[in-house]
């Protein structure tokens, strides 16, 4: 990490787009490009022209679930309520790959290093290949997938479910899967930056984890609400979730997490944050809260906390960080998108808004 | 948000053949004026050739919170907040389980899960019942009777069919498991589809004009037949004393009872506090203000198996204020 004492804040807001239906994901494309999967079936895919092109790659009426950067950082994968996978390029060409019918397609994961991408409809999870064909699929889980996470060399997948997990050699999907297994419900899946690590989120608001050297067990519970989103700081190692009155931050080096207390970030702000993204390159750390609150918090106990957007009403449901760590852009329920730029300050107080 | 403005789900429950689809297509068919989303089971009957069908899987999972009866449907949490992303209201959503499905896992969805209770509220329980049939549902299977039980509306279907005498015993039969459900006659399910759907009938106000019954030493019943029991109570009810008894009832007993449901006039209220549980999760709320000469009546019902009505009557006594 370089320059970690150099306050950031994050400058008045570039742009502000309101759209009429609701934000169901954010990313930034490699070149920039903002998209943005909304509740309406459409992609909005945002750049310094005035107005943000609109691609539709599922049914009108129909709305987005999954929004997912492919691996070539030049379009993304969207799943939706219409049971369809598509892909839409940053030039707003969509491309279908595949159909399941009746089913809603909600979860989507792309490992960049592995050049491939997974998605899951009711039990059974599909392998695609860099052209966006289907090159293996299995049905083998116990109950509806809720989660998929490539790990970071794209040679292992695993598929969250009611009960565990299941773990993949992509290379051989559907045979000789390894089980980890704990009861519960368990709603979502994240890998670990250095590989070693699986860690769930559950209905029963906690989080589960595997370390998968020795098979230990880790459990992080105590949380207000379920943990809808969760984000990876690299080194130290650390995992950044929601679902609480502030932004908890697990540090795993040096024996932990198991019995110490996380880190919290952005406390005394709002009731509950919806969603967490972890900067790029340095450790700050943006939340979103359920009354449109954004903060930019510093990875350090007691550091600064800025507040960039304020309350509205409308629940943060996503946000995302442009690759090189320079823009930050969030979107809402009620289908608002703000765009900060992310800018050096020794001005700032721990109070500054940026709004 | 305030409960109006929470989006209505009807759950649809009934036998392979009472005549569910029909109404599930008449639902879709749109010419109402409304919009549901319709949440079939994988093995339904109705093409899946509409965009408000959404496939579900019926699971049914346990909840890790000690409560060993408290099971949901997981596939539900998830298309429930799915539906809600999607731009545009929709007037309801209708929910239609399998002919063998228990009814207790969907109902406790809606009191467990956060995210469904913050924006859906289960309006009411409609099970078809097919009136030919329904004795020989009721000797061969368990989730006939539980459908009855937890109905706050009955289609008693196929009653063309039917000799009238007969359907006098079928609907006696029905009132012995579930004394406050309204009951409709239909054929071919023909009804309108406002008669069933958003109908709020969670607000129980029916429990009032149910007659007390009371099961004697005779009729305690230690087979596994649904039962009902309904007390009346003249003189005002103790809240604290009220939830400490049925809390410890609930506890110990909710396995076995299915529904219970109550209208209770409470010391120093001027509003009717309403009750409802399913097996051992509870909701309480105030209700609708007392009229100036309206009889201030506590009214409780219990649905279920082995209910001891005696200890029960014991009970809801000891809840009198002082």
């Amino acid at each position: 990490m370089l320059l970690e004492d150099a306050p950031r804040v994050l400058a008045p807001r570039r742009r502000e787009l309101a759209f009429d239906a609701a934000v169901t994901g954010v990313v930034f494309l490699a070149d920039g490009t903002l998209a943005a999967g909304l509740g309406d079936g459409t992609v909005r895919l945002v750049t310094d022209d005035p107005a943000p092109q609109i691609a539709q790659p599922h049914r009108d009426g129909s709305a987005v679930l999954a929004l997912a950067i492919d691996f070539d950082g030049a379009g993304v994968l969207t799943g939706g309520d219409d049971g369809r996978l598509a892909r839409t390029a940053g030039d707003g060409m969509v491309t279908p790959l595949a159909e399941f019918p009746g089913r809603q397609v909600e979860v989507v994961a792309v490992s960049i290093a592995g050049g491939q991408s997974a998605v899951a409809a009711g039990r059974e999870v599909s392998l695609l290949d860099q052209s966006g064909k289907i090159v293996a699929a299995t049905a083998d889980h116990p109950t509806t997938v809720t989660g998929l996470a490539l790990n970071p060399k794209g040679k292992r997948l695993a598929v969250s479910h009611y009960g565990g997990v299941t773990l993949w050699w992509t290379g051989k999907l559907g045979e000789a899967p390894a089980q980890l297994r704990w009861r519960g419900s368990h709603i979502g899946v994240s890998w670990s930056p250095d590989g070693s690590i699986v860690m769930t989120t559950m209905q029963e608001r906690e989080l589960h984890g595997w370390r998968l050297l020795d098979g230990q067990h880790m459990r992080m519970a105590g949380y207000a609400a379920k943990v809808r989103s969760m984000d990876w700081l690299t080194r130290p190692m650390t995992l950044v979730t929601s679902g609480a009155e502030c932004a908890l931050a697990w540090k795993f080096s040096g024996g932990g997490p198991m019995g110490t207390a996380p880190i919290e970030l952005g406390r005394g702000l709002g009731r509950l944050v919806t969603c967490v993204a972890v900067h790029p390159k340095r450790p700050l750390v943006a939340a979103g809260f359920d009354d449109g609150q954004v903060a930019l918090c510093a990875l350090k106990p007691a550091d600064a906390v800025v507040r960039v957007r304020g309350i509205d009403g409308a629940r943060i449901t996503s946000l995302a960080w442009s690759r090189d760590g320079t823009r930050l852009a969030a979107g809402t329920a009620a289908g608002v998108v703000p765009i900060y730029d992310l800018v050096k300050t020794a001005a700032s107080g721990p109070e500054a808004e940026g709004v | 948000m305030t409960s109006t403005d929470k989006i209505p789900v009807t759950v649809l429950t009934g036998y392979l053949g009472a005549g569910k689809t029909t109404l599930l297509n008449r639902v879709l068919s749109g010419q109402h004026g409304r919009k549901y989303a319709v949440i079939v089971n994988e093995f339904g009957e109705i093409g899946i050739d509409n965009e408000l069908v959404v496939n579900a899987d019926e699971e049914v999972f346990e909840m890790n919170n000690g409560c060993i009866c408290c099971t949901v449907r997981g596939d539900l949490i998830r298309i429930i907040g799915n539906l809600l992303k999607r731009k545009g209201r929709f007037d309801g959503i209708l929910i239609e389980t399998t002919g063998l499905a228990d009814p207790a896992p969907v109902a406790q969805t809606f009191f467990v899960d956060d995210d469904v209770r913050d924006k859906a509220k289960l309006d009411s329980i409609v099970t078809v019942v097919d009136a030919k049939n329904l004795a020989a549902r009721l000797q061969d299977s368990h989730e006939a009777a539980e459908q009855i039980a937890f109905a706050d509306t009955i289609l008693l279907n196929k009653v063309d069919l039917v000799p009238a005498a007969d359907l006098h015993a079928v609907e006696a039969r029905i009132r012995a498991i579930n004394p406050t459900a309204t009951i409709h006659r239909t054929e071919r399910c023909t009804i309108p589809v406002d008669s069933i759907l958003d109908r709020r009938a969670f607000d129980l106000d029916r429990i009032l004009a149910v007659e007390p019954n009371f099961l004697g030493e005779d009729t305690h019943e230690h087979d596994d037949a649904v039962t009902s029991v309904a007390f009346q109570e003249g003189r005002p009810i103790d809240i604290n004393k009220f939830n400490d008894w049925m809390g410890g009832l609930l506890r110990t007993r909710g396995q076995d009872i299915l529904r219970s449901k109550g209208i209770l006039n409470i010391k120093g209220s001027p509003d009717r506090f309403i009750f409802q549980a399913v097996h051992m999760l509870a909701e309480g709320d105030d209700g609708k203000r007392w009229g100036r000469d309206e009889p201030r009546v506590s009214k409780l019902v219990f649905i279920g198996r082995n209910l001891d009505g005696a200890d029960l009557r014991t009970g809801f006594a000891s809840c009198v204020a002082d």
